[in-house]
């Protein structure tokens, strides 16, 4: 089956078997860096990209649902400004993902910046604290991930002026 | 890699009139409905395998079901709204039990590509979404062809044997679910541990009952072992409907016993830490129910 669609910023256009997960299309097909540790079943959470600004567990969306549409990967989103919140969060913070999981907590915490960042409603610490659990690394407790998603939320709210009502 | 496989064929209607088109046109082989896809490619084996031979309808793009409405008595949902959106959707008037249970399922990532259609209909497992739904008394609208397409409301528990194994017309697609907006006096749901990644030690408990002065008058309780089945009777019904409150603490013993003793006669025996969980589960809830009715009488 022939897709096209765009992987961090670049216009590709692919022949691959219409059921191939994306996690395997990104890997051996685009041989993305970030994704080699993953674990292909949906339970370590390490193979999280943004699929349209949204994260997703890419072992779980199918070839055939990306045609058209916007894949990031940590590759791409490391070298973009809104990654610099995010990093500067966790330095502040003194708490850092291990190597294994940087790339999909750092994924899932600007899926969660971005859906509060307008400023339109408040932090849902429950709900944040339920998605720390999709990374299934214990490098980085509980706790530790709500204040970096708090900081990054913090600091990228500044940096776009963005007035709380 | 894998390049001798062949690629299954996707259809992708974009409203049920070309998907009733396709459908026709594949009489003799059964296409496989795609919803999310979230139980389906969460298999180990999942790809690669040959599926060469394989017709695949995906139902995104289908309009009509990702419509919702609501009116005064219920909500119905299209089957490819996915379970986020409804509890987002529905948070002021759906059931505090039908928000409690959709928001225990996985995380809002995940949550987001879980459809309300896919999650009925899963054969690897049995979700507490359903047996949650199954309490509330939904119903949902199958399309199926027999000469042409037909269409028929069901209420949610015919669709699933006593074991809950899911007993639908072979190609029949669930299009909508309607669920009732109504509150009960006293909601509870629990679960314990993940159905995908561990269903032999996952389970659930849903009750929702009218309280009484001294007792509860109706209610309704169902038990979820997503890899046996559901537990849900009359008769359990029945018993938790006569309780007096609070509940004594020998009749409390009592009354597990019977559950424990029911679950293991008429689904099969859970495995031993499902026993514990549920057990637990359930200790959790007279204990609560005790408080709540504590609480109200002073």
């Amino acid at each position: 089956m022939r897709i096209e669609l765009t992987v961090d910023g670049k216009y590709l256009a692919l022949s691959v078997s219409s059921d191939k997960p994306l996690n395997l299309l990104l890997q051996e097909d685009l041989e993305t860096r970030s994704l080699t540790d993953c674990c292909n079943c949906a339970h370590c959470g390490k193979c999280i990209v943004l699929l349209d600004g949204k994260a997703v567990l890419s072992c779980l969306v199918p070839s055939f649902e990306v045609r058209g549409r916007n894949v990031v990967t940590f590759d791409g989103f490391s070298k973009t400004r809104d990654y610099r919140d995010i990093e500067k969060a966790y330095s502040s913070m003194q708490a850092w993902p291990c190597d294994g999981c940087y790339a999909a907590r750092t994924l899932l915490i600007e899926s969660i910046v971005r859906r509060y960042e307008s400023g339109s409603s408040d932090l849902d610490e429950e709900e944040v604290l339920q998605e720390a659990m999709l990374v299934s690394c214990p490098c980085m407790d509980y706790d530790s991930f709500l204040k970096v998603v708090k900081e990054s939320l913090m600091n990228r709210r500044k940096r776009k002026n963005v007035r709380r009502a | 890699m894998y390049a001798e496989l062949r690629s299954p064929n996707i259809h992708e209607p974009e409203n049920l009139t070309s998907y009733t088109n396709i459908i026709q046109g594949y009489k003799d082989t059964v296409p496989f409905l795609w919803a999310g896809g979230t139980e389906i490619m969460s298999e180990e084996d999942f790809y690669p395998a040959d599926r060469g031979s394989l017709e695949v309808v995906s139902l995104t793009r289908i309009e009509e079901l990702h419509h919702f409405l609501r009116n005064d008595r219920y909500a119905e949902f299209g089957a490819m709204v996915p379970i986020n959106d409804i509890a987002q959707a529905g948070k002021l008037v759906l059931p505090r039990i039908l928000l409690d249970t959709i928001n225990s399922t996985a995380t809002r990532t995940v949550r987001e590509r879980i459809t309300i259609g896919g999650s009925l209909c899963t054969k690897r497992f049995k979700t507490s979404l359903s047996s949650t739904l199954m309490i509330l008394d939904a119903a949902v609208e199958l399309r199926y062809l027999k000469k042409r397409m037909h269409s028929k409301w069901f209420q949610l528990s015919r669709i699933y044997d006593k074991n809950g194994r899911l007993e639908i017309p072979q190609g029949a697609l669930l299009s909508k679910v309607r669920i009732a907006i109504q509150q009960y006096d006293y909601q509870y749901f629990r679960a314990a541990g993940n159905p995908m990644s561990d269903p032999s030690g996952a389970c659930s408990m849903a009750l929702v009952a009218r309280l009484e002065q001294s007792g509860i008058s109706y209610a309704r309780i169902i038990f979820t072992l997503p890899d046996k089945g559901f537990c849900y009777n009359r008769e359990l019904d029945n018993l938790i409907s006569g309780l007096h409150l609070p509940v004594s603490i020998s009749a409390y013993s009592q009354l597990e016993d019977y559950v424990m003793e029911y679950i293991k006669n008429n689904l099969t025996q859970p495995s031993a830490l499902q026993e514990a969980r549920l057990k637990g589960i359930f200790h959790d809830m007279i204990k609560d129910i005790n408080e709540k009715v504590l609480c109200l009488t002073g």
